[in-house]
């Protein structure tokens, strides 16, 4: 962050530096400082160990002379007549020039040589300090950084804008596929736009799997499913009622919801894809009534349905609140356990009561059996989502690990059809999908072995594993 | 006298004996509501002053209060 000029002399230079915005160039073109907006010079790369060749072939093709970076940098911030035509940063094998489009169209050409020392020229950016996170919770948190109106203060802030620029540089020569931006180490496209797939199957490198849960049975607990949806079409689905008096048919949306994410078609009838595991056979058991209550009766009764038609995965985004201290339910330990053995794999929501920072409540019951697998929600920002419960009871009630949760689009009962929500019962779904691919892809792994294979492949946060578990889930390649 | 819905686990051990356990539970005043085999669990109601000799019985592990669950409604932003 830029520091505040605290003596007169650095103030003077600043100013001086500000309107001479041009960073110690020779002015010729100013150009308006707006995000994206470039200077008027060129950036251009040079092949490593053709530095010097490089910098002749730039001096011959644009007339201006480069001017060695350590004694260019003592002419930034500070008015002079002789300010340099292009500055040559040696180790980093780039230069900076100014001139007019057609002498550079010049250096481009060089490029196009096998043997040329000129790898890429690009316009160089003004770049900003980004505004510092506010630590109020959603909507805030998950927003694009912002980008304030006015460059860099001072040379130092000016010189990063530089290096910035140049890793861009690199980044897009040696990449070959555009500007990446990194979320947490985790490539995304630049504002995860959703027109293809929905940001939640991007970051969990779901559109590049080569699985699809062929041959795996995922059950999804909660309150049925729009049968009719025509997005499932076709589709294998096996369901039961557990709640008496009601046929499966979803009058509340939640569970076409979860069905959706975990399960969903390959190519929707509106896109963007918002379903992992399209060949999975789908199994939807009612323990939910349209209210959206249920007991644990009927949960209990959904779970051995589950394990009875040989399920691998059962997705339940239900629970109860836990306190903190309280002890987990040894009669659904004894169950998780026994799914586990039995080859299933149980997977609950953390539950959605907390309002971080301020308030962080325990992992929900079931989810807080050490043998049932508890999901949090993250971000788009790949932050914990503030509802989301951490891992705070000591034996068991952890969290396993994390999933997309926040405005999460996906399946909804006709005629809404799709519905975007938030919650750890998204996330959950997000797990239970890629479990199904992970159980594909090893036919041999059910059960625990599963389990630890979904934990294995997650991508590790910087978050802590209160929050996140083993961290944000990914599908198999 | 209350009667409490209750979920009892049966213990490992005991699984292949399930139907007898269940029986010696029926004696001591449990209805059975489901026998979730699989799972190795009894769903079913009991007076409250009779879940502490329902716990003594062979073969019976952990009797619960069974729950009740709630999730939020269709038009809730968070689910």
């Amino acid at each position: 962050m830029p520091k505040n000029p605290t003596s007169e002399s650095e103030t003077s230079k600043i100013r001086r530096f500000e309107t001479g915005a041009t960073g110690g160039f020779a002015t010729t073109r100013p150009t308006a400082a707006m995000p994206g907006g470039t200077t008027g010079r060129f950036l251009v790369l040079l092949r490593e160990g053709a530095t010097d060749e490089g910098a002749t072939t730039i001096e011959k093709r644009t007339g201006k002379k480069l001017t060695a970076a350590t004694k260019a940098l003592s002419t930034l911030g500070i008015e002079s007549e002789q300010r340099p035509e292009g500055i040559l940063f040696e180790t980093l094998g780039v230069a900076v020039v100014e001139s007019p489009p057609e002498e550079i169209q010049g250096v481009m050409a060089e490029a196009a040589g096998e043997s040329s020392p000129i790898l890429h020229v690009e316009p160089e950016r003004y770049v900003y300090a980004l505004a510092a996170p506010t630590l109020v919770p959603a909507p805030l948190e998950e927003e694009e950084p912002v980008l304030p109106a006015q460059p860099a203060a001072t040379p130092f802030e000016y010189l990063l804008g530089y290096r910035d620029a140049v890793n861009h540089v690199v980044a897009r020569v040696i990449d070959r596929s555009g500007a990446v931006e990194e979320l947490e180490g985790i490539p995304v496209t630049a504002a995860l736009t959703e027109t293809q797939f929905t940001w939640g199957l991007q970051v969990t490198r779901v559109p590049s799997s080569h699985f699809s849960g062929k041959g795996v049975r995922v059950a999804i607990l909660d309150t049925g499913m729009d049968l009719g949806h025509p997005d499932f079409a076709g589709r294998n689905i096996v369901s039961q009622s557990f709640i008496a008096g009601q046929p499966v048919q979803d009058g509340h949306g939640h569970g076409t919801h979860c069905i959706g994410t975990s399960c969903g078609p390959r190519q929707p009838g509106i896109l963007p894809r918002y379903g992992i595991a399209f060949n999975a056979e789908i199994h939807v058991g009612k323990v939910l009534n349209n209210q959206g209550s249920g007991t644990d009766a009927q949960i209990l009764a959904g779970i051995e349905w589950a394990i009875r038609n040989k399920c691998a995965v059962v997705s339940m985004s239900l629970g109860a609140p836990a306190q903190l201290g309280q002890p987990f339910s040894p009669v659904f330990e004894h169950v998780g356990r026994r799914s586990l053995a039995a080859g299933t794999l149980i997977i609950a929501a953390a539950g959605n009561d907390s309002q971080r920072p301020q308030d962080i409540e325990p992992v929900s019951h079931p989810a807080n059996c050490p043998s049932i697998m508890a999901v949090a929600a993250l971000n788009r920002n790949i932050h914990v989502s503030f509802f989301s419960n951490g891992g705070l009871n000591p034996n068991g009630g952890q969290v396993d690990i994390a999933a997309p949760g926040r405005n999460v689009r996906s399946s909804w009962p006709r005629p809404m059809m799709y519905n975007t929500i938030s919650g750890t019962s998204m996330a959950t779904p997000h797990v239970a999908g890629i479990a199904a691919l992970l159980a594909e892809a090893h036919p041999q792994a059910r059960g625990l072995a599963l389990w630890t294979l979904v934990t294995q492949h997650a991508r590790h946060l910087a978050s802590p594993s209160r929050d996140v578990g083993a961290g944000l889930v990914q599908a198999p390649q | 006298m209350a009667k409490l819905n209750v979920t009892v686990s049966i213990q490992d051990e005991h699984l292949s004996q399930f139907p007898e356990v269940v029986d010696g539970m029926k004696k001591n005043g449990f209805e059975v509501d489901q026998e979730l085999k699989s799972l190795g669990v009894v769903t079913g109601k009991i007076d409250s002053e009779k879940v502490h000799a329902l716990r003594g019985l062979k073969g019976v592990g952990k009797v619960e209060e069974s729950r009740s669950y709630q999730i939020a409604p269709p038009e809730s932003e968070i689910q």
